[in-house]
């Protein structure tokens, strides 16, 4: 009927709240400061290895468990590699993860969050039950768990962080879904005969992209920390590989004597998830207008 | 509110019911032959050998009746043997559920008190150093992996200052000194994030209790702020607190799987992942759905208590 004005009428809010969330994100430098970290480490990703001093997984027994110094900024592993490099190519590991499996929890988060929350009903009773019975699992295992089963390699690593993610993402899509489905303009784009994919798509959706950014950038923060872990426990990305939770794990065997071989690799994990978290607060506060006056 | 928990105690059959499925399945998923695992180095062993243990367990049946015999055993009590030790699992559980739940609660404790106490000051004290503080605190706290929080205790508290020792475990009623020492660095390896978690949701539920009208009256009819405080804030923004409290601690005592692994503490995480290795099929399906019924449990509870400690929700 009338899509143009309706169209009209969304694009002009949407460029005035684009606006006013940027203004608020950049007054809080705390989220700005999560902004300047993920670049860092961003960058680190993607040009870092091209800049490596060493090749990654290359030992030099001669020059194992050196501190830092000009040669090796970050010291020398048990292996003699060096730290610096292999952090370097380590933070491509994390962000692949990250991506990655955040897209895939977000995705399966947004389809049945989406159906589950607008049909309501029986298709509802069971998401929801899926739901509930996903989280009922400890979620270290239920990753370590699936990565069992489903082997080695980075890409089941992305598989399984993704899956145990999911569930969170259709927690956070429905609840919105449903704070919108009895609304006046979905109400009258149901009454005038739109069908339920054109409604979801624009009409539903639209409301429900603050909330999943929101929860993607934390979400993003959990994913590092689970590849992290996994990698801890030598699942998915196993030694030699660069991962940093394996580093700090293959460095704790050596920390009295050379400590930083563990310190550098856990501080880059602490780092980056610390950007995602506070960029993830930040935007929640310029996003949620009710929020956006408190601390 | 009877209805609400009857309600509630009945959603948690297909929860369970949905957990023994997905475990069983992700379970048979897993390549490798139990047998072989458990034959370990011993390859020697007959075809005839092999399959005589392969049914002396099981093994040889379908998925759907190997589950339904599972299903039929756990609901009778018998939680099943494990294959590598043939112990049964109810007395294996008994020797480790209590070290998890050692480090569980000393690992609340420890996070919970001055959580609740530095979210509370910061919320009331906004904008002051004092919140900063609280603030950089907790997002430190839950950005760190438990296992680098653990590695940096170790470095600084075992090898640094060498007050505590960093790995074993030892029985409280054998040397209660000792086992507290040794419990001291992976309860604080846990507690942290704890802290780091409960704290900004005190701060949050706090803040929220100090803008609602009943505060303002309060302060209007010019109660002393301590007052205020204590009779108004903290009853309610403890309830969703303590919520969030439970589900945490209720989610420890399945995590703490890389904690155990660190510290060799003979606990149920540590179990579940070693039987994982192992293809222990009995000790991940039982043993998970053990935890996954602690969990349930807890939750229902928190649910329960919350519904009755809110006056609101009591009467509805």
């Amino acid at each position: 009927m009338s899509a143009t004005p309706a169209g009209l009428a969304a694009a002009q809010t949407k460029v005035r709240k684009q606006r006013t969330w940027w203004q608020v994100l950049i007054k809080q430098r705390l989220a700005l400061a999560g902004l300047i970290i993920i670049t860092f480490f961003l960058l680190m990703a993607l040009i870092g290895p091209h800049f490596a001093p060493y090749t990654p997984t290359e030992m030099d027994p001669a020059n194992s468990r050196q501190a830092p110094s000009a040669a090796h900024w970050f010291g020398t592993d048990e292996f003699g590699r060096d730290i610096f490099t292999r952090l370097l190519y380590g933070a491509r590991i994390s962000f692949q993860v990250g991506v990655i499996s955040v897209g895939i929890a977000a995705t399966i988060g947004i389809l049945l969050g989406m159906v589950a929350g607008y049909f309501g009903g029986w298709l509802d009773s069971i998401i929801s039950l899926l739901m509930d019975v996903l989280f009922a699992f400890p979620t270290i295992l239920l990753a370590i768990a699936l990565m069992t089963a489903l082997g080695d390699g980075i890409t089941n690593v992305m598989i399984a962080i993704g899956l145990v993610n999911a569930p969170a993402f259709m927690r956070v899509v429905r609840g919105s879904v449903l704070s919108v489905r009895n609304t006046t303009y979905v109400e009258s784009a149901v009454s005038v005969g739109a069908s339920s994919s054109t409604i979801l798509s624009r009409h539903v959706f639209p409301n429900v992209t603050a909330p999943l950014i929101v929860h993607s950038s934390l979400n993003f923060a959990t994913a590092v920390l689970a590849e992290a872990s996994l990698a801890y426990l030598s699942l998915g990305n196993k030694p030699p590989s660069p991962s940093w939770g394996s580093m700090v794990s293959t460095g704790y065997t050596i920390l009295q004597i050379a400590p930083w071989a563990a310190l550098f690799p856990g501080l880059a994990i602490g780092l980056t998830v610390l950007g995602f978290n506070l960029l993830g607060d930040g935007l929640r506060d310029a996003l949620d207008p009710r929020l956006r006056n408190q601390g | 509110m009877l209805k609400f928990i009857i309600r509630r105690v009945l959603l948690m059959i297909p929860i369970l019911f949905g957990v023994s499925l997905i475990t069983f399945i992700i379970v048979r998923f897993i390549p490798g032959d139990p047998v072989m695992v458990l034959l370990g180095a011993d390859r020697r062993s007959t075809p005839e050998q092999i399959e005589n243990i392969r049914r002396a367990y099981g093994l040889d049946q379908s998925y759907v009746v190997q589950y339904f015999k599972w299903l039929q055993h756990v609901l009778t009590g018998d939680l099943g043997k494990s294959l590598r030790t043939g112990r049964p699992l109810t007395q294996e559980l008994g020797l480790r559920l209590p070290v998890t739940a050692q480090l569980t609660i000393f690992a609340a404790i420890l996070g919970t008190i001055p959580a609740v106490i530095a979210g509370t000051a910061a919320a009331i004290k906004r904008n002051s150093p004092l919140d900063y503080a609280t603030t950089v605190t907790s997002l430190i706290g839950i950005s760190l992996p438990n296992f680098f929080l653990a590695t940096l205790l170790v470095l600084l508290f075992s090898f640094k200052l060498k007050w505590l020792p960093n790995v074993g475990w030892r029985s409280f009623f054998d040397d209660p000194v000792l086992n507290l020492k040794l419990m001291i660095l992976p309860s604080l390896s846990l507690a942290l994030p704890l802290m780091a978690i409960l704290m900004r949701f005190t701060r949050s539920a706090v803040l929220e209790t100090l803008n609602q009208d009943y505060v303002r009256t309060a302060r209007a009819k010019g109660l002393k702020p301590s007052k205020v405080v204590r009779k108004h804030v903290l009853p309610n923004a403890g309830i969703p607190v303590l919520t969030v409290v439970g589900i945490q601690v209720a989610s420890l005592l399945g995590g703490a799987v890389i904690v155990e692994q660190i510290f060799a503490l003979p606990g149920v995480g540590r179990y579940i992942y070693e039987a994982i290795q192992n293809r222990d099929y009995p000790v991940v399906q039982s043993v998970t759905l053990v935890l996954a019924t602690i969990f349930v449990t807890v939750s229902l509870i928190v649910d329960i208590l919350y519904a009755f400690l809110d006056p609101r929700l009591r009467h509805s």
